[in-house]
């Protein structure tokens, strides 16, 4: 590994007992139960971290809990020069932080540097809550002599319980906009992904953010219970699996919270005859492969329509067979490997069913035998061909590069295909005509659309999130709807006499 | 030098390899032209430092675009372009005279005008954006290229 000049340097190799980081300083965990993180590349142990009490998660809730009034009187002007602070660290620690993403995530660095930059994207967004946060005044609004305003206010403390497969993103999509509101937070990073965070909040303590304003907590199902059922706790924002969204939408629910839940994902790519195959299908394979197929917003069905469907299959698993695997810390590799051992269990079960249940395997992935990194968590790209709509593969997530074609006869169909599975997270449609653009843009039930696009993934300032099964909740992450998420708005009707 | 070898660059099939390239090829550049600082190169030395500090400004840029912008919605694959159709003879020996730092210099700027004109090719398929950028820095090497051409 050592012999490859394309193998960018790992930041550390080890990065020793991870921990929380409460009312503005770092604690060491007292639980007994600690997982290990572990390079799913090298598969060398690169961490360990307990996994908070629910003890633990109450003090980072009093910890924020006890920095919230005098936060929410400062100023949004002030409030938001720390976050400016941390844009500036974000770019100064840039491509650090996208290599400790590569460790303990397995990513590419290209894909790990882009998701730090939309981790910076979120952060400048925050930086305009002067203006975003501002209110409406009507004079008269009310009756003659007598104006009627809407204030917005921040609420007290928020939570966010993050996914595995964007340990820096995913976490600015929440608080970054919950604290410039004048809230304050906790975060709870993934447990099998706690290093980004751990880094990202040093750079938060450099960026002296006030203590108790932002905390951290690693841990599961026990931290994140305790969050939910902490009364002071006014809302939750999670990103995760569909089973995992609901569960925690209807605990914090029935408590009168706020919730946005991000669930699951099965994401139709509809291929018209009138595509720009040439120019189309790189996209199309980064949107299938790229983070491994670990991500919401990954094509997971292939759906060719019309007479054109042998070309493009072949086109396509002709690209998808020279994907080069490799450590994300090449910067030859194309593809890296699954996040986690139990990943690669799961994905590879799935196979296990596409071909038990009779759909035609034309690219296997298993066991692809990584040059360097034998024990890797790797599965290569897999295509199957010819799957019929009700397969379990093209019904289930599967979190991974794993590719089903449906062929179809027309336009409606496609839609109609898409419209039949239980997510609606994102949708797109090649092609090179505008109506049929129009028309699928139109119908398909899903809350990001690509036009000739495969991974149609808002930028900070719209809104992310889902329809049917991939979303619980009404307001979105990002955007004005993380805004209006994070603040209550409350109507003044003054009359002076 | 060793700075840029073909073997550094297997392919360059993404955003981040192409920029690495470039970047390296930013690096050697500079240094090369820094040769100019040498005793034995006393004739042109003003042109060849104004090319590294140039070229080092260039480095900066190229950095800057990588971090801009990257994102998932144009990561793809890039295709038809290898590293060793762009990468010029960069030995040049510690003691090489002024003409001789000159020629290579030439041919370096000759080689940079052709990867980043290609290379705006691609990213204008790709990369809307980052096209512009590698389209000045390509009409930069040619102007370059041209200027330490002529006879002074």
């Amino acid at each position: 590994m050592s012999d490859n000049p394309n193998l960018l340097p790992e930041v550390r190799k080890h990065y020793g007992r991870v921990r929380n980081y409460i009312d503005g300083e770092w604690v060491e965990s007292g639980s007994t139960r600690v997982l290990d993180v572990v390079n799913p590349a090298t598969t060398e142990g690169i961490a360990e971290v307990p996994m908070a009490t629910a003890a633990e998660a109450e003090q980072a809730v009093t910890a924020a809990a006890e920095a919230y009034e005098e936060w929410r009187e400062t100023p949004p002007a002030i409030r938001v020069q720390p976050l400016f602070r941390l844009k500036r660290l974000f770019e100064e620690n840039y491509e650090e932080i996208a290599r400790v993403i590569v460790q303990e995530h397995g990513k590419v660095i290209d894909e790990a540097r882009g998701s730090v930059r939309r981790s910076i994207d979120n952060l400048e967004f925050a930086c305009g809550i002067p203006s975003l946060m501002m209110g409406e005044t009507l004079e008269d609004g009310a009756a003659t002599g007598i104006d009627e305003e809407m204030i917005r206010q921040p609420l007290g403390v928020f939570a966010a319980v993050a996914p595995f497969n964007f340990p820096a993103m995913v976490p600015l999509w929440f608080w970054p906009v919950a604290v410039a509101c004048g809230n304050t937070f906790v975060v709870k990073p993934s447990e099998e992904m706690p290093l980004t965070q751990s880094r990202i909040f040093e750079l938060i303590d450099e960026a002296d953010l006030p203590p108790g304003v932002v905390n951290m907590i690693n841990g599961d199902k026990e931290a994140v219970d305790a969050l939910i059922d902490d009364p002071r706790v006014q809302g939750i924002s999670f990103v995760g699996s569909t089973r995992v969204a609901r569960i925690i939408y209807e605990r914090a629910a029935v408590q009168g919270k706020r919730v946005q839940c991000q669930g699951g994902a099965k994401n139709f790519l509809t291929v018209m005859p009138d595509v720009n195959l040439d120019a189309c299908l790189p996209n199309m394979i980064s949107s299938f492969f790229g983070n491994t197929g670990q991500r919401c917003l990954a094509g997971a069905v292939l759906v060719l329509v019309g007479d054109r469907a042998d070309e493009v299959a072949k086109a396509f698993v002709d690209a998808a067979s020279g994907i080069r695997l490799g450590y994300g810390l090449d910067e030859g590799a194309e593809m890296g490997p699954l996040a986690a051992k139990r990943h690669m269990e799961r994905v590879v079960g799935f196979i296990e069913a596409g071909v038990s249940e009779g759909a035609e395997l034309i690219l296997d992935g298993r066991n692809p035998g990584v040059e360097g990194y034998p024990d890797g968590f790797f599965v290569g790209p897999t295509v199957f061909d010819n799957v019929a709509p009700e397969a379990t593969i093209v019904r289930e997530e599967i979190f991974g590069p794993v590719v089903s074609i449906v062929r179809v006869s027309d336009l409606e169909e496609a839609i109609e295909l898409a419209n039949s599975s239980r997510y609606g997270n994102a949708s797109s449609i090649y092609t090179g005509s505008g109506r049929s653009a129009r028309e699928y843009k139109y119908r398909v039930r899903g809350g990001n659309i690509g036009i000739n696009l495969g991974v149609a993934a808002p930028m900070a300032f719209f809104p992310f999130g889902g329809y049917k099964d991939s979303f619980f909740g009404d307001l979105h992450g990002q955007g004005k709807d993380g805004v209006n998420f994070f603040t209550e708005r409350k109507v003044v009707i003054s009359r002076w006499v | 030098m060793g700075l840029v070898t073909a073997a550094d660059f297997p392919e360059l099939t993404s955003f981040g390899t192409l920029l690495k390239f470039a970047l390296a090829m930013e690096r050697a550049a500079a240094e090369i032209a820094k040769l100019a600082e040498r005793e034995e190169c006393e004739t042109r030395r003003d042109e060849l430092i104004h090319c590294a500090r140039r070229h080092t400004k260039r480095g900066g840029q190229l950095e800057r675009v990588r971090r801009e912008r990257l994102n998932e919605v144009v990561l793809q694959r890039i295709d038809g372009m290898e590293a060793r159709e762009y990468i010029p003879a960069l030995d040049l020996p510690a003691d090489a005279t002024g003409p001789e730092t000159m020629e290579r210099m030439i041919s370096v700027e000759e080689s940079a005008a052709c990867f980043y004109d290609d290379a705006a090719k691609i990213a204008a398929n790709v990369l809307a954006g980052v096209d512009r950028t590698l389209r000045k820095l390509a009409k930069e090497n040619h102007s370059l290229a041209a200027s330490l051409k002529m006879e002074k």
